[in-house]
């Protein structure tokens, strides 16, 4: 899962802020605050979603090579508690 | 409160604060001062080099024979091993695990003993330490060595048993952090002789491969033994030689390995090693909420600057316009068209006084000469009237007159034969003049 369109989430956030200072400042015209700003919220929804939508994925070393790997004991831990709701 | 502990508060604010910071506690030690009352309570003290602590193992916890291993959950496969209660004596080194307690009669405090571990240093232990001081030698160990875990980490090698508890613990909690990383598992064995080898091997594969930002290596809990593959010579050194920082997460938190004491950033547990990995996603989506928040408030702040200097520039503008100028000139001559009225006004005002007044004055003075004239005609009037020359005719005198109208005033001016006219009060006689009488 690799993100083409986002910067990463860490770049995005120093982009954040970085349009954050810029709008303060105020030393841009309306039309380039407003297009920084669109950016800016933009570029939150996006990361949002990729918080929303995250996803590790895990492989192992097999015989064959990489091969996808799914935790034996799987989606529940032997000591499961069963308050975990999702 | 007044600021003056009776004696039971501050037991008791002691007791809160000292049994509430320490509900279970992993305390190392060696064993002193040992009585066995017949009660079947232990009562001892773990001591160090420096410190003594007082300690009671209650006959209610003491079990005469244990199936597993109380610290790591192993199910002893032996069979069941004799409880350490019965073997428990003075000098022993032992691991024990309770709660403290304080007893406030005697104002002392106690650690209550759950269970007892043997510590004691065995073979292992003391070549555990040989190899320790060893490598210390080396630098191993050396802080100023170690790398900080990249910035970025999505990538990460793990090394470790694709069965049992690790790996699912890690992979548990890494599915509640970080961001879309990429996991690759090395399977190794993690105990037993074939461990060490198949770790080293799998260290420099994921080096070679060079793929991973971070290689991750961890285990279970365990015994001392359990563990030795992490405290093998060659797996610290290939810990030591990855070009990869490694992040090592093995057994429990008291658990330490020459391999994990040699890897760049040491976690408790293979649980830890994924805190210690990734952010929580919650504090992810936290700093990603405050960003854009900064970035509304950003906008906000940049519209209302704008807004500002808007009203400025309009109240400027107004200041300016010819419309604004011709009402400021409309203003000052309305003002001075009122000067010039009210002037104006005054000025007729006083006028009109003064010439009421002139008036005035003209009048009475006309009265007065008047009135002076009309006193002095009266006077002229009579005496006119005394001077009036047919007044006398009234009291008897006659006026002669010639025919012509002439007065006369001597007997020459008539010559016997002249006609005259006598005129009396009530009209006039003519006469002829008669020749002297001689």
């Amino acid at each position: 899962m690799v993100k083409k369109k986002t910067p990463g989430f860490e770049a995005s956030l120093d982009r954040l802020d970085e349009i954050a200072s810029l709008l303060e400042k105020g030393e841009l015209d309306l039309q380039e605050s407003l297009d920084l700003y669109k950016e800016g919220l933009a570029l939150a929804a996006a990361n949002r979603k990729l918080l929303e939508e995250a996803k590790h994925t895990v492989k192992m070393y097999g015989e064959k090579g990489l091969e996808s790997f799914e935790d034996e004991d799987g989606q529940q831990p032997a000591d499961y508690s069963g308050e975990d709701v999702s | 409160m007044n600021g003056i502990y009776q004696v039971r508060e501050l037991t008791a604010s002691i007791k809160s604060h000292l049994e509430g910071a320490f509900p279970f506690v992993w305390v190392q030690g060696q064993i002193s001062n040992l009585s066995r009352p017949a009660s079947g309570h232990l009562y001892f003290s773990l001591k160090d080099e420096e410190a003594a602590l007082t300690a009671v193992w209650f006959r209610a916890s003491q079990q005469n024979a244990e199936a597993f291993d109380p610290l790591t959950g192993e199910v002893y496969e032996e069979g069941p091993r004799v409880s350490l209660a019965g073997k428990l004596e003075n000098g022993m080194e032992v691991i024990c695990a309770g709660r403290i307690s304080v007893y406030a009669p005697r104002g002392s405090y106690q650690l209550v003993v759950e269970l007892v571990q043997e510590s004691g240093k065995g073979r292992l232990q003391i070549e555990f330490e040989r190899l320790q001081a060893e490598l210390a030698s080396k630098g191993y160990f050396d802080p100023l060595r170690k790398r900080p875990l990249p910035q970025k980490r999505g990538k990460v090698a793990v090394i470790t048993s694709p069965h049992g508890a690790a790996i699912h613990d890690f992979l548990r909690i890494c599915s509640q952090r970080g961001l879309n990383g990429e996991i690759r598992i090395y399977p190794v064995p993690v105990q037993g002789e074939d461990a060490p080898p198949l770790i080293v091997e799998a260290l420099r594969a994921a080096s070679a491969e060079g793929w991973a930002d971070v290689i991750v290596l961890i285990r279970g809990g365990g015994s001392l033994e359990d563990l030795w593959a992490f405290n093998s010579r060659d797996v610290a050194e290939a810990v030591f030689s990855s070009p990869i920082p490694v992040l090592a997460g093995i057994g429990h938190e008291v658990d330490f390995t020459l391999a994990d004491m040699t890897a760049d950033l040491r976690a408790a547990t293979p649980t830890h090693a994924a805190q210690l990995l990734w952010p929580e996603r919650k504090e992810l989506v936290q700093r990603l909420d405050e960003a854009e928040l900064s970035v509304m408030a950003g906008m906000q702040s940049m519209l209302e600057r704008k807004e500002a200097m808007l009203q400025y520039r309009l109240r400027s503008l107004q200041l300016l316009s010819p419309v604004h100028k011709l009402e400021t000139v409309a203003l000052r001559v309305e003002h001075h068209m009122h000067r010039v009225q009210r002037c104006m006004e005054w000025w007729l005002a006083a006028a009109e006084e003064r010439l009421t007044k002139l008036a005035q004055r003209l009048r009475q003075g006309m009265a007065a000469r008047l009135s002076q004239w009309d006193t002095r005609l009266c006077a002229g009037e009579n005496l006119l009237r005394g001077l009036n020359p047919e007044l006398p005719l009234q009291r008897g005198y006659a006026m002669v007159k010639t025919v012509d109208g002439r007065l006369l005033r001597s007997v020459l001016q008539a010559e016997a034969g002249d006609r005259l006219v006598v005129q009396l009060a009530d009209g006039t006689l003519p006469v002829i003049v008669e020749p002297p009488a001689r």
